[in-house]
């Protein structure tokens, strides 16, 4: 009896074992009821995303669990087309916060409004009749009432709910209008752009549609979005006219006067959209002797700085081969050197002003592992800069927030500081700064609330705080990572679109004018490893991008071992491949992406084939490449690398006078070549002719947008791209 | 017959136990006769042995730097692409030094995972938690690359190190790792076609130890006769800051047996010592004025 029960024992036993290996080793299958995730907007990815984002690095803002919830009722009574149910289940979500985001099933994330508007766009007809039969009266209703001051407020009010209902196109097409007298083109494009693409049954005219659409996007400075245009009239309304201004046109040759020369295109697009877009064409100098040389570090302090975290167990500290966010415009160089600020003469190296004297910085530096170079930042603006940075007399203070500064560019002035304004004061920075027209965006987090990421749009003139966007939550706390560098968000403007890249596995688009989230996205990435041993080895962690070209986005972030290309016309993931963890941004142009770290590589956008790849000796994470038409150039601590981009070949190397340093960072200027390392900063003069696009012929208007759209960009140290810094 | 069954048990054990009495009786014997047999014979036999070393010193032959081209990458294709661009770069670098002389030789392949790869660095390429196991892990192609630029002995030295400077300019600039980088020496001088300078040295240590062996039979009253083995010693590699290549990659100072595949490396650049150890015993034989009795 007793051998019986231990048989018995030991099936139930086995059974059970072979039960829990199943249920671990099969994939995880939804729960009964739950919405599966298909391509399809009508069906929320969210709650079978809600266990995926738990482990993600960075969680983007989303939506409550209630809301969600909605969303699969709403998914359930469309599929059995109980209609009223269906709507009555969408209120919930219309009535949330319109930041709030819903997980698309491909990956993005959209705002609910976004979400709510495309989810009925894509209802069978039945669904929309039902709809219209819902809605109808109350949005003629609105619409007839849409006049004198309170027109944009219902029209929008009109457009955001009641899209789909039969008026929702003529209202979108009034809004469009008003915003576009406005000034407000993005948003105006957008309207038209949502009729063509949610309305197509719309009685208006397709190609009047696209001729407003494609002069907004002009406007917009967006000429990618103008040619995609221009394509689809050529393509489809070739003979259609139009009325522009009381007159008709012809639709084609109205929008072709808006397209911008092809050759201008790649300079004015990429300009203000690659942080290392293509710069004049440039030549290494023929001599190694400097121009000037200054001594940031001297040789012994930074031979101390290097051995400072064996005291600790820590290994190399980051800061001992941190280089200093730099910015150059065609007079002077400026430099946040931990907080130290100073301004340098282009021409001759002589020290202009500093803000402190910092000959004892090792010193102040040995009690504080807590450093975070990397959250140092630098941007000029006119005839100011802004700095980020804890203030030079607590640098070896934990505690001390990174605080973003205001200086006179000349003087090294300072104007005002977010510690003594209001707003601003319960913000620590964290990111570089960037600046477009009278604005500076910068991420940032809060006091007591050190895992969540903010967009912060700060007036340039006073630094009021404008608005603040939050774009999600960390799953570590970055600002208490000791022995590696922590996420440092990027960002880069492209007309009224801000890209943020977290760096962590998220990028977000924020409206730059109204802090609006347009869109998230989540990509593979790991999270910082804080399991800390004595002497480990640092990973090498690289911040590049992201870039806009050709209305791509290009994604590559610090901790991911992905690059992520976004057709921002959907917003549709284009691509998405592997690349080397190290591998960071450097640029695209036409056909090609480059990418740099510890191997420069050239990747096909059409094929996204590596097409080649080159080692190049690197010793320090922070350095960053800058590319021309025709060349890449990183400064190694072997000196600076000139590599073809065709081919990828080594064209010519200039040891240069800084080789007892690890490399680092080039910027441009009027032809002097600035060189910026761990231990000093130096300058070259380069050939006549070598920037030869820079003040004469026809280049010289290509250059002026260049540096007016180049001024607005953020890159990784905080520095402006080369030759882009001018006011 | 129950009686006779044991009658039968009982003669079978007796037989059995004398027969393996009388085993061991014999092989007893045959081992005290095995063993004291070679004892007696050398008690009757005189003779001495030596160890002598003899030494050649030469110039070395041949300058070698090894690197290891490697392309690592998730997707195998990139891996090739890297590996393919890396390999064909680093031998159009060195192929633009126009340095007579110089060769490359291309070692054997290797494609593996990739968990970490230094950079030459601080830093360390990590493979991501897990990596090893999954579709994520990386490939790596990598294959040795050894430079040898062969008749060094005839440079000047300062012509000899400005080439190397540039072999080594090169090398570092190609981004590959250089094998030995971590340790002192990146560069290693060798003697090729060693077996002759060995056989100087045996020849010398031969004399020493022919010298060496006549005193002491000239100090036992004897005089030395025949030779009756010769046993080369290994030398300690230390001893003589040298060490000979292993064959199968890397360098150790191991010893082969192979005389095709020896070679002297040295790390340092000047005279290279070859030295032969041996082990020589010779007869003694009675002096003259014993034989005459």
């Amino acid at each position: 009896m007793a051998l019986l029960n231990l048989h018995w024992v030991r099936v139930w036993v086995t059974l059970c074992a072979v039960a829990v290996v199943t249920s671990i080793c099969s994939p995880p299958r939804p729960l009964f009821g739950q919405a599966v995730a298909i391509f399809d907007v009508s069906a929320p990815a969210a709650e079978a995303q809600d266990g995926e984002d738990a482990k993600r690095p960075f969680r983007l803002a989303a939506q409550t669990t209630e809301n969600n919830e909605a969303l699969a009722d709403f998914d359930r009574h469309k599929k059995r087309a109980t209609w009223e149910r269906a709507f009555k289940a969408l209120e919930k979500v219309q009535g949330s916060k319109p930041d709030a985001m819903v997980p698309r099933a491909d990956g993005f994330y959209i705002p609910s409004r976004s979400y709510l508007r495309q989810l009925l766009a894509t209802l069978p007809q039945d669904g929309k009749d039902a709809y219209r039969l819902f809605h109808d009266p109350e949005a003629k209703k609105l619409l007839e009432q849409a006049t004198g001051k309170d027109e944009l407020a219902r029209l929008a009010k009109l457009v955001n709910e009641y899209f789909i209902t039969s008026v929702g196109d003529v209202a979108a097409d009034r809004l469009g209008d008003l915003e576009f007298e406005r000034g407000d083109v993005e948003q105006a494009a957008e309207r038209w752009q949502s009729i063509l693409q949610y309305h197509p049954e719309s009685a208006l005219k397709r190609a009047q549609l696209l001729v407003k659409s494609g002069v907004a996007f002009a406007r917009a400075g967006r000429p990618d979005e103008v040619r995609r245009v221009a394509r689809e009239l050529r393509e489809r309304h070739a003979n259609e006219t139009v009325t522009v201004g009381g007159r008709k046109v012809n639709a084609v040759s109205q929008i072709s006067a808006m397209l911008p020369a092809e050759g201008a295109t790649a300079t004015a697009t990429s300009g203000n959209k690659s942080a290392s877009a293509p710069t004049e064409e440039m030549r290494l100098p023929a001599s190694s002797e400097p121009l000037w040389q200054f001594q940031i570090l001297s040789q012994a302090n930074a031979q101390a700085l290097a051995s400072m975290g064996n005291d600790w167990g820590w290994g190399r500290v980051p800061a001992a081969d941190a280089v200093p966010p730099t910015a150059v415009d065609d007079e002077r160089v400026y430099v946040n050197f931990l907080g130290f600020l100073f301004s340098l003469d282009l021409k001759s190296g002589k020290l202009l002003w500093r803000s402190a004297k910092f000959h004892d910085i090792v010193n102040q530096l040995r009690n504080n592992q807590l450093l975070m170079p990397e959250q140092y930042g630098i941007c000029l603006v006119g005839d100011r800069i802004y700095t980020v940075g804890r203030e030079a007399g607590k640098v070896s203070d934990q505690s001390a927030p990174f605080v973003l500064n205001c200086h006179e560019k000349a003087t090294g002035k300072q104007l005002w500081s977010s510690q003594k304004i209001a707003s601003l004061k319960p913000w620590r920075m964290w990111g570089a700064p960037t600046a477009s027209g009278d604005r500076v965006y910068i991420t940032a987090i809060k006091n007591q609330q050190q895992r969540d990421l903010h967009l912060l749009a700060i007036s340039a003139a006073d630094g009021k705080l404008l608005w603040a966007t939050q774009c999600g939550t960390y799953q570590v706390d970055e600002s208490q990572l000791y022995n590696q560098r922590s996420s440092q968000p990027t960002l880069a403007i492209d007309g009224d679109r801000l890209f943020v890249d977290t760096h962590v596995g998220a990028v977000v688009l924020i409206d730059a004018k109204t802090g609006a989230t347009r869109w998230g996205l989540n990509y593979e990435a790991e999270a910082p490893n804080t399991q800390y041993w004595y002497n480990s080895p640092r990973p090498l962690l690289t911040v590049g991008g992201p870039l806009v070209e050709n209305d791509v986005l290009y994604v590559k972030g610090m901790r991911s071992s992905r690059l992520v290309a976004v057709d921002l016309a959907g917003p549709t993931l284009q691509f998405k491949r592997p690349v080397g963890g190290p591998a960071m941004l450097i640029g695209v142009d036409k056909d090609r992406l480059f990418l740099g770290g510890d191997e420069i590589a050239a990747v096909d956008l059409k094929t996204q084939k590596l097409l080649w790849a080159t080692k190049v000796p690197i010793a320090t994470p922070w350095t960053r490449a800058i590319m021309t038409h025709d060349r890449l150039f990183q400064f190694t601590p072997r000196g600076i690398f000139e590599i073809d981009k065709a081919s990828g070949d080594v064209v010519a190397r200039h040891r240069g006078g800084d080789l007892d340093s690890l490399g680092g960072v080039l910027l441009l200027s009027k032809r002097t070549l600035v060189t910026v390392s761990n231990i000093s900063i130096t300058a070259y003069a380069l050939h006549e002719g070598a920037t030869a696009a820079s003040s004469t012929g026809a280049g010289g208007a290509k250059d002026t947008e260049t540096e007016k759209k180049a001024a607005a960009l953020a890159t990784p140290t905080g520095a402006t791209p080369a030759g882009a810094a001018g006011p | 017959m129950s009686t006779n069954r044991a009658f039968s048990t009982t003669c079978t054990i007796a037989w059995a136990s004398r027969v393996a009495i009388c085993t061991v009786a014999l092989c007893t014997a045959a081992s005290v006769v095995a063993l004291t047999l070679p004892c007696a014979v050398c008690a009757e036999e005189r003779a001495v042995t030596v160890s002598a070393t003899g030494e050649v010193k030469t110039r070395p032959t041949t300058v070698e730097i090894s690197l290891l081209a490697t392309g690592s990458a998730e997707l195998s294709s990139d891996a090739l692409v890297k590996y393919r661009t890396s390999v064909r770069r680093t031998l159009d670098a060195f192929s633009k030094l126009k340095i007579e002389n110089l060769k490359i030789d291309q070692e054997d392949l290797t494609v593996g995972g990739q968990g970490r790869h230094n950079d030459g660095a601080d830093y360390v390429v990590v493979a991501p938690p897990g990596a090893e196991a999954t579709a994520h892990a990386p490939v790596s192609i990598s294959r040795a690359l050894r430079l040898r630029l062969s008749g060094v002995q005839d440079l000047k030295e300062d012509q000899l190190i400005d080439t190397i400077v540039r072999l080594v300019d090169v090398a570092k600039d190609s981004g590959n790792t250089i094998v030995g980088d971590g340790s002192q020496a990146m560069v290693s001088f060798s003697v090729d076609k060693a077996d002759a300078l060995r056989d100087k040295a045996s020849q010398a240590a031969f004399v020493q130890a022919r010298e060496r062996a006549a005193k002491y039979a000239a100090l036992a009253g004897a005089r030395l006769g025949d030779v009756l083995s010769v046993e080369e010693v290994a030398s300690d590699a230390s001893d003589v800051s040298m060490m000979w290549e292993n064959p199968y990659g890397g360098q150790s100072p191991a010893y082969f047996s192979s005389a095709d595949s020896r070679k002297i490396i040295s790390q340092s650049l000047g005279e290279i010592p070859v030295r032969v150890t041996l082990r020589v015993r010779f007869a003694m034989l009675p002096a003259q004025a014993d034989e005459k009795k």
